[in-house]
């Protein structure tokens, strides 16, 4: 007779405090339309227009990249007009990317984000990007068997793992906004001739897009950007006609901060190991590694030292300079921070290592 | 208590019998049944009556063994000198006449002096030769199988366990099967508490009929109303052996080709005893194998469900497609076509498990492949799921317990009902009881979730894995055995080779 009460006790206690967790809907999976990607773009003053794309998948397996369009001055709001011109509710669980206009970031995309962050089934792993051009029409395009959220994820995604870019995404995004010390980058992209291209790095003061870097930079960010890294690749060319592409094995950089939250110098020390890919200048010898050892570093450190300034100039820190202050010091001051960052002086120590150069004997 | 006031009330109806005392009233009802022989001889100096039961007795025993020395016996109870068999007493007591006379005994008596009775053994049992274990087959290793007489199960064991130490006691449970029931254990390894627990609750036991060993299963495990069997059936001698030398205790039923082994944990029945035919490392794969199968079976089936009707966050992105154009034709939820699927397969094995074997077969294959392909392209089910279910119903088959295989086909469906009442959380709280239920258990008052709760690191060593036998150098302390070392772990260190 004691089982029954406590079975119903349980059970009772269950549908007391668990009501919460009950409130959920059932959203069959091929009842819903999966927004993949979106785009921002604001069209006036305070009036998004943003553009939804979800898969169509066709009997036959192949997928239909299909857009909405509306716009409104809240985004959510803007998902609610969408739903209007939709067979099946709209949700976005599912969203992979969000591509921001480029005048729309220079603007600033905090309020654009927020409903992001807010929402609990949006994951923090979703790739933001920027656009240089309409997102509307770079959306409307197929370039694949498959939609362009997918599309577009896994274009990042492979660069982010084979080591062209760095490593970004909606949280990368909103640690690097909400800390003190450092500002977050995105990547720029551009339609052109039909495919899509990974333009540049967009480097944002706050939620600002106020700077870019090219491809050709991308290596010196990425090894200064974290303190350990591999898989980069970068070529040079040196003279008239030696040309050769490394490909980074590890690479290692450490901060020297003697007197941190003064004017005085900081250090850069960065340390590779590297293999050579591609070498078109005859033999490979000790010497001649040597030299090239030597060429290499001089080049990384003019390069570093150069897109530094530039940060400084812009007072944009995107590599995280003031985050490795904050954490050497006690007396970490946002304001005076800021005000002293444009003028200290930040050099680079370079130390290269060939290690390798191919099986060619 | 309700039981033990039942008890005495029968111990009553029992004492006053409306059964006559005299041997005649007996006899009377005994030649009732036209199977009952009984004739009179005349040996030299008197009248015998002789009468058994013509199915039970041997009469070649008969003609050979008793009725020769017959002719030249004086007394009635000179009887048990003159024939030559071991089992011949004198009897006065009718019930033990009875009982005697249905197990194959034959009565002699004077027609003159009806005060002693005599009574000789020449039982046949019919009975099939030792086989092939079918239920517990292994590749390696013994190849015999209990039968249905308990006398040869018996000699199965103790040819395995040459000890004096192995005591067999028997009881006879049923009021009207009155089934013998050998309890097994080795005397100063298995804990006593085990022993007597297994004697009371057999000895305490109200019912009419025993007909196999399952019913004392569940007639005597400690929760009754549960799914999970609470004590092992084997059919291997080798296993019943095996388990005695770890302490446990072990029960035979006369008539049943399966013993019982107890107290037992949850892990047991996941160990097939091929495993321990094999070499350590591979064995333990299998079971890590059974175990992953037994949760993969469980939870296939309402992961899908949940993840379709209410979680579709959590699809890969590249799954996503696979997905949804097998679904997109299917007018059904995920749980209709989850549960159609699934008593699709549940009917498969029952009409297989109820044809000829030929015929089950046949039965296996049209269901299988015929009705699988057919309902995916009759857009009733997505193929995705077809897959899934196969694969989980495959899984729950290679529980190596027959039993324990079937409670896990059954306890999917719980898990499935909430899955989509409310997704995810829905498989949490129904794994949560699951867990409680288990935890709840025990075997012959052992904890049936032991070696993990509560935690014994030494009984680890055979439970999800199975470390070398040269590891196991203690029993199980599940069992709380007597005699804790199974052999000198330093002594096994020593080693003589060349």
């Amino acid at each position: 007779m004691r089982r029954v009460p406590n079975f119903l006790i349980l059970c009772l206690t269950m549908l007391l405090f668990l009501s919460g967790c009950m409130n959920i809907k059932a959203r069959v999976l091929d009842d819903i339309q999966l927004a993949t990607a979106a785009g921002y773009e604001y069209i006036d003053e305070d009036k998004i227009e943003l553009t939804a794309v979800f898969p169509n998948f066709q009997p036959d397996k192949s997928v239909k990249n299909e857009t909405l369009v509306a716009s409104s001055i809240l985004s959510k709001e803007v998902r609610d007009k969408l739903s209007l011109q939709s067979e099946k509710p709209l949700v976005s669980g599912k969203l992979e990317v969000t591509l921001y206009e480029k005048k729309t970031a220079e603007r600033g995309i905090k309020d654009l984000l927020d409903t992001l962050e807010r929402d609990p089934s949006v994951g923090s792993n979703v790739y933001l990007a920027v656009v240089d051009g309409s997102p509307k029409e770079l959306l409307n395009k197929q370039y694949g068997n498959m939609d362009n959220g997918i599309f577009l994820s896994n274009l990042i995604e492979q660069n982010i793992e084979s080591g062209l870019i760095h490593k970004t995404n909606l949280h990368q995004f909103s640690y690097k906004y909400y800390a003190e010390g450092i500002d977050p980058m995105l990547p720029i992209i551009e339609q052109k001739n039909g495919k899509i291209n990974l333009k540049a790095i967009g480097l944002f003061d706050e939620d600002k897009l106020v700077d870019q870097i090219e491809e050709k930079m991308y290596f010196y960010l990425k090894i200064l950007l974290n303190r350990k890294g591999e898989n980069d690749t970068h070529a040079i060319q040196l003279g008239e006609k030696t040309k050769l592409s490394i490909f980074n094995i590890s690479s290692k950089r450490k901060y020297h901060i003697p007197k941190p939250m003064t004017n005085s110098e900081i250090t850069v020390k960065v340390k590779l190991k590297s293999m050579i890919r591609e070498y078109n200048d005859g033999e490979l010898t000790d010497r001649k590694i040597k030299e090239l050892e030597k060429a290499f570093e001089e080049d990384i450190k003019r390069n570093s030292e150069e897109m530094i300034k530039q940060f400084q100039e812009k007072e944009i820190d995107p590599l995280g300079i003031g985050e490795e202050v904050r954490s050497r010091t006690r007396n970490w001051n946002k304001e005076k921070w800021e005000e002293i960052y444009p003028d200290i002086k930040i050099s680079v120590q370079v130390t290269m290592d060939i290690i390798q150069s191919g099986i060619v004997e | 208590m309700r039981i033990w006031r039942n008890k005495k009330k029968l111990d009553k109806n029992e004492k006053d019998p409306k059964k006559d005392d005299s041997f005649q009233v007996l006899l009377q009802q005994l030649s009732e049944s036209d199977e009952f022989t009984q004739f009179t001889y005349a040996s030299r100096s008197s009248t015998l009556c002789i009468g058994y039961y013509t199915s039970l007795i041997d009469t070649e025993i008969l003609h050979r063994d008793i009725m020769p020395y017959l002719k030249e016996l004086e007394v009635i109870t000179s009887l048990p000198n003159v024939i030559p068999i071991e089992e011949v007493t004198l009897e006065k007591d009718t019930t033990i006449i009875q009982d005697q006379l249905l197990r194959g005994h034959v009565i002699i008596f004077d027609v003159n002096n009806l005060n002693q009775m005599g009574l000789a053994k020449a039982s046949v049992e019919r009975t099939r030769q030792v086989a092939i274990p079918e239920v517990e087959f292994s590749v390696v290793g013994p190849k015999e199988a209990f039968v249905e007489s308990l006398d040869t199960n018996i000699n199965l064991v103790r040819k395995r366990l040459p000890l004096p130490e192995l005591i067999i006691k028997e009881l006879h449970i049923g009021k009207i099967s009155k089934t013998r029931v050998s309890v097994l254990y080795i005397e100063g390894i298995a804990n006593k508490e085990n022993v007597n627990t297994v004697i009371q609750r057999l000895s305490e036991l109200q019912v009419d009929q025993i007909n196999d060993s399952s019913y004392l299963t569940q007639l005597i495990q400690d929760n009754q109303n549960s799914p999970f069997p609470q004590l092992i059936d084997t059919e291997r001698p080798d296993r019943i052996a095996s388990v005695l030398g770890e302490g446990k205790v072990a029960i035979l039923v006369d008539g049943a080709p399966h013993g019982l082994i107890g107290p037992t944990t949850f892990f047991e029945f996941f160990s097939a005893f091929e495993d321990y035919f094999l070499n350590w490392t591979v064995a333990s794969f299998f079971r890590l194998v059974r175990f992953f199968a037994v949760l993969f079976s469980i939870l296939v089936t309402p992961i899908y469900v949940a993840v379709l009707t209410y979680h579709y966050e959590l699809i890969p992105k590249d799954m996503l497609s696979t997905l949804i154009t097998s679904r997109s034709a299917i007018p059904l939820p995920p749980i209709m076509e989850a549960l159609v699927l699934e008593l699709t397969i549940e009917l498969l094995r029952e009409a297989g498990a109820r044809l000829p074997t030929k015929v089950g077969q046949t039965i296996g294959i049209v269901g299988g492949i015929v009705i699988g392909t057919a309902s995916v392209e009759a857009g009733l089910t997505s193929n995705v799921l077809l897959i899934i279910v196969a694969l989980g119903a495959l899984a729950s088959f290679t529980t190596p317990v027959y039993q324990m295989g079937n409670t896990i086909r059954l306890i999917r469906f719980p898990f499935l009902l909430m899955a989509h009442y409310i997704g995810l959380l829905g498989v949490a709280i129904s794994f949560c009881f699951l867990l409680i239920h288990l935890l709840r258990l025990s075997s012959l008052g052992r904890p049936f979730l032991e070696p993990f709760y509560p935690l014994r690191v030494q009984d680890l060593k055979d439970s999800l894995i199975r470390l070398p036998f040269s590891k196991q150098t203690k029993r199980p302390i599940l069992e709380q055995t007597e005699d804790t070392m199974r052999f000198d772990p330093m002594k096994a260190k020593e080693k003589n080779d060349i």
